[in-house]
């Protein structure tokens, strides 16, 4: 994927101490995995140690290892508890494993969809791929300063987020279109499929191009990442700013071009933090201030911010281990829960897919850019 | 039915691996001991599948080797036969028991010390635990089992001296408890009297069955701590001094180490090296009050022992927290702030090992003085580290190694170690948490009966041999 | 900021002066001096060589423009407050070589009351 390995740079500092377990002085649980599956193969340190196996040749390609290396959602929680001088790199380290691991035996049935189906339909859902019509239907222009890049998961599967950045966009009177947009890239990077992302990434950096826009709008964590961090890590510059939704609407709203409702009997709302927009790109006060501008109330959860407890969804995880996915939801569910608020808010559809799916009625469950169009 | 099959039906599926990757993972610790791969793993969560663990492999015959955490030294969980079984015990992790009236806990072997830590500050915070210069979610029982240091064995000894009683299952498979617990449940007070059977467990390596429950001492939390830095030079003249404060009782915890390990804790780079005229020893002192008169007072005895101390060597200095953080930064409240991170400096590389003893005080200066020679003939920082324990009725050293495991280095890592030891040795020292090539080369130099005796007590116990078998080279 | 040597008090030294650097003012002060200031401790002597920038070295620079013989323990006073430079100096804990450097002299004391102050 790069020219630089970070297993080459980094593997050799891991003791196995277990520091990435658990949430530094906090003593919670960190890894999503390793709390489900248990076994030392299942932490980060693990993984680590598979790789240096792999390495050093003292262990083969075996079947028997893809779960190990493929059930990590990314999330991240363990650089942020690690000490060692590798910390940085565990997630860019088990990525390449999980690349290499394609390369030697393939990549997950589950996960090799998302592949044919980017390749076949632009998305890893499969659907019709149908961004232009919404530029009809919404009587967007062809060029604008802002591109609203929707992603797949928004466009395909949670559209009330993809409904409500365009109204929240439209009742701001912004200048924004949408583009012919691909998939980002997201569920082939994460999951070990990289060869085919810079054909992605081009496509949309020339789509985007040819709007003549300087910004660009994401309203999923996923894409946030992606377009940032995983295009720069390919080479490939956008020439844009990337923002992302929330942080958008905190600019609006200080501009005083959104207008917020008043409310008479505010919701209880808690926060969820997309491990890809906060962790990975640290991205922690943008979702919070937007929330503290609304009329609601907003209380924390124990696990939040650096040490956010992961929705489980992320990794290619939800589509290859839906049981444990859907067990680590439940588990931040429960967190939420235990504030007594009514509502869980997240800034990614990813989450909100995840989160949904584990809810038992317990709360509602919505995006930001949901909540602030209903009170806007 | 195969013997996967046998151990599912006990623990389920999802908690039965013999995946490469797993096998692996648990063929090896951060030592330079070396690796075999286990025939599979087990994770059983209740007593009960323990048991029914030791019954199988009573039946079939697999040696099974308790594990549970997994930041292990001195090759202790790596099985020493083939087609061994690692029984992980980290999802039997519950606190069971708070006693606040006769400070106690009873605890299941997953139980860390960082949950202790959150769990007492939150319901018990009257009380607290004790820990250990390690990665904070290292297993309480497996550290009291193999007789580990902490933050409160210059009080009080090495962690098994906290020990109150514990449940084990038998190498044949019955279950039973020692201690006062012998009376029922909710009664977990005390060792004594009757036989002290703890010690058919502690320092057995998991030899002697597999310990399902613990019960260790908790203490009295004071309201006021204090610490301080004492910097010294030479190994005699260290050790003379610690040895005065130990004895005085000021202090409750005292760790010395080699002004290397400070150099790592202000983020020196690898390799670290001493320079010229720098004092050799960077000692933590720790100690508690219930005023803070108490306090004042017990730092001014401190300063006056070290007064004492500075008419043969004027450079040595005591120095308050307040001014060390001055000095070094923030950082240093992390060094004190128990379960501590200072442990992160130790992880440099992909090795990490130590050769420690417990030693009698008269040698300690010695022992420090000749293994220092030792450990700069090889090439290797200086990580000396000394602790005091139960006042002083032992003294304990250890030389640490932080290096990349490659084979030269590997190579060199156990020539050092195995010289250090042999020096140790011949002082008339014993190293605790003892790999096996440590126990061989002291039962060429111990009294045989002692080490016939053991081994008469493993065939009792264990007359399959399935627990853990070569451990101690018995 | 200045790199932190690897010896004991030279990297102290430097942390408590990496401090004081995060005064950009502070910085430009000191970019023009060009002197060297020994402090000859009674552990090891160590040297700050004020150039462009910054730097500490463990030993003996040649032809310091000053030195301060003290103790580690004198230092540590300083820090405390429980001595100041000019006391130190007129009660003998700290010996000065090199008074002929007034200007040098002026602006190290100035230098190194800020420092362990901190």
């Amino acid at each position: 994927m790069t020219e630089i390995s970070p297993m080459e740079e980094w593997l050799y500092s891991c003791i196995r101490c277990g520091n990435c377990k658990y949430v530094f002085k906090g003593y919670a649980p960190s890894c999503p995995s390793g709390e489900y599956f248990n076994f030392e193969s299942y932490f980060a340190s693990g993984r680590l140690w598979i790789a240096h196996g792999i390495q050093k040749g003292e262990l083969d390609w075996d079947p028997s290892l893809i779960d190990p290396i493929f059930s990590c959602t990314t999330c991240g929680n363990c650089e942020v508890q690690c000490l060692a001088p590798h910390r940085e790199h565990i997630v860019e380290m088990i990525e390449e494993l999980r690349h290499l691991a394609v390369k030697k035996i393939g990549a997950l049935p589950a996960h090799q969809k998302f592949a044919e189906r980017i390749e076949s339909n632009h998305n890893p859902y499969g659907a019709e791929h149908h961004a232009r019509t919404l530029v009809q239907e919404h009587s967007l222009p062809n060029m604008a300063s802002i591109v609203y890049f929707i992603g797949c998961t928004s466009n395909y599967r949670e559209n009330e987020i993809r409904d409500s950045t365009i109204s929240i966009l439209q009742k701001a009177g912004v200048d924004f279109t949408i583009v012919d947009e691909h998939c980002c890239g997201s569920p082939l990077l994460r999951t070990g499929q990289v060869d085919e992302v810079t054909e992605l990434a081009e496509h949309n950096r020339t789509e985007i191009q040819h709007t003549g826009a300087k910004i660009v709008i994401t309203s999923c964590s996923g894409c946030y990442r992606t377009l940032i961090k995983d295009y720069n890590r390919l080479g490939l510059e956008l020439d844009v700013e990337v923002v992302h939704i929330s942080q958008f609407i905190r600019e609006l709203i200080n501009e005083g071009k959104l207008i917020l409702k008043k409310s008479f009997e505010p919701l209880q709302v808690t926060y969820h933090d997309p491990c890809h927009l906060a962790r990975h790109m640290g991205e922690y006060e943008a979702p919070r201030d937007v929330l503290n501008f609304l009329p609601v109330d907003f209380v924390e959860m124990d696990e939040i911010r650096e040490s956010a407890w992961c929705c489980g969804a992320g990794g290619g995880c939800k589509a290859a281990y839906p049981e444990w996915s859907l067990e680590t939801a439940k588990t931040r569910i429960e967190h939420a829960v235990e504030t007594e608020a009514s509502t869980l808010v997240s800034t990614c559809p990813f989450c909100k897919r995840g989160l949904a799916d584990a809810n038992n009625d317990s709360m509602e469950i919505i995006d930001l850019c949901e909540l602030v169009d209903r009170l806007s | 039915m195969d013997i996967k099959q046998r151990f599912e039906n006990i623990v389920g599926t999802k908690y039965v691996s013999d995946g490469l990757g797993e096998r692996y993972i648990y063929s090896f610790d951060m030592t330079e001991n070396p690796p075999r791969k286990p025939l599979l793993i087990v994770m059983p969560s209740t007593v009960e599948e323990d048991k029914k663990i030791i019954e199988l492999a009573n039946e079939t015959l697999p040696p099974l080797v308790p594990f549970v955490t997994g930041q292990n030294v001195g090759g202790l969980t790596i099985p020493q036969v083939e087609g061994a079984v690692i029984v992980d015990l980290k999802r039997m992790d519950k606190i069971l028991e708070v006693d606040e009236e006769a400070m106690y806990m009873v605890i299941e072997p997953g139980v860390t010390f960082g949950h202790v830590k959150r769990h007492l500050d939150k319901h018990h915070p009257t009380l607290r635990y004790t820990y250990p210069l390690a990665p904070p979610y290292t297993s309480v029982l497996a550290n009291a089992l193999v007789q580990g240091l902490c933050d409160l064995s210059t009080t009080h000894g090495s962690m098994t001296d906290f020990i109150n009683g514990l449940e084990a299952v038998l190498p044949t498979g019955e279950v039973v408890r020692v201690g006062t617990s012998i009376m029922g449940d909710g009664n977990w007070f005390a060792r004594y009297p009757l036989p002290d059977l703890v010690g058919l467990f502690s320092g057995w390596q998991g030899m002697t069955g597999i310990v399902t429950k613990i019960a260790l001492k908790l203490w009295p939390k004071k309201k006021f701590e204090g610490f301080a830095a004492l910097f010294t030079f030479g190994e005699h003249a260290t050790t003379h001094l610690i040895k005065k404060i130990a004895r005085s009782g000021i202090s409750e915890d005292l760790d010395s180490q080699s002004l290397s390990i400070i150099k790592m804790l202000l983020k020196v780079p690898y390799p670290v090296k001493h320079f010229d005229g720098e004092p050799d020893y960077g000692t933590v002192i720790g100690y508690t009050a219930n005023s803070e008169i108490e306090l004042n007072e017990k730092f001014r005895q401190l300063q006056e022992l070290v007064d004492t101390a500075k008419e043969d060597d004027p450079r040595i200095v005591l120095i308050p927290w307040p001014t060390v953080v001055k000095l070094m930064g923030d950082q240093a409240n992390e060094w004190i702030d128990f379960p501590s991170d200072a442990f992160k400096v130790l992880a440099e590389h992909d090795g990490l090992t130590w050769v420690g003893t417990y030693i009698h005080p008269k040698h300690w200066g010695t022992a420090l003085d000749g293994g220092r020679k030792i450990v700069e003939k090889y090439g290797f920082e200086l990580m000396a580290f000394m602790k005091p324990l139960n006042i002083l009725h032992i003294a304990e050293f250890k030389f640490i190694f932080r290096f990349p495991k490659d084979e030269e280095t590997i190579d060199r890592v156990r020539k050092c170690c195995e010289e250090l030891l042999d020096f140790a040795l011949s002082l008339g020292a014993l190293p605790y948490k003892t790999p096996i090539w440590s126990a061989k080369k002291v039962q060429k130099l111990a009294d045989p009966a002692f080490f016939e005796l053991a081994r008469k007590i493993k065939k009792l116990l264990d007359p399959n041999n399935i627990m853990n078998p070569g451990r101690l080279d018995l | 900021m200045m790199n932190e040597p690897t010896d004991f008090i030279g990297n102290i030294l430097a942390k408590l002066i990496n401090l004081q650097l995060e005064n950009s003012s502070m910085r430009d002060k000191m970019a023009n001096w060009n002197m060297s200031v020994v402090l000859d401790t009674d552990y090891y002597p160590v040297s700050i060589i004020f150039d462009e920038i910054i730097s500490i070295e463990a030993g003996l620079v040649s032809d310091p423009t000053l030195v301060f013989k003290l103790k580690f323990d004198t230092i540590l006073k300083l820090v405390e407050r429980k001595t100041t430079m000019i006391r130190a100096i007129l009660r003998g804990k700290i010996k000065v070589k090199g008074f002929r450097h007034l200007i040098a002299l002026y602006r190290f004391y100035g230098f190194m009351n800020s420092i362990l102050k901190g």
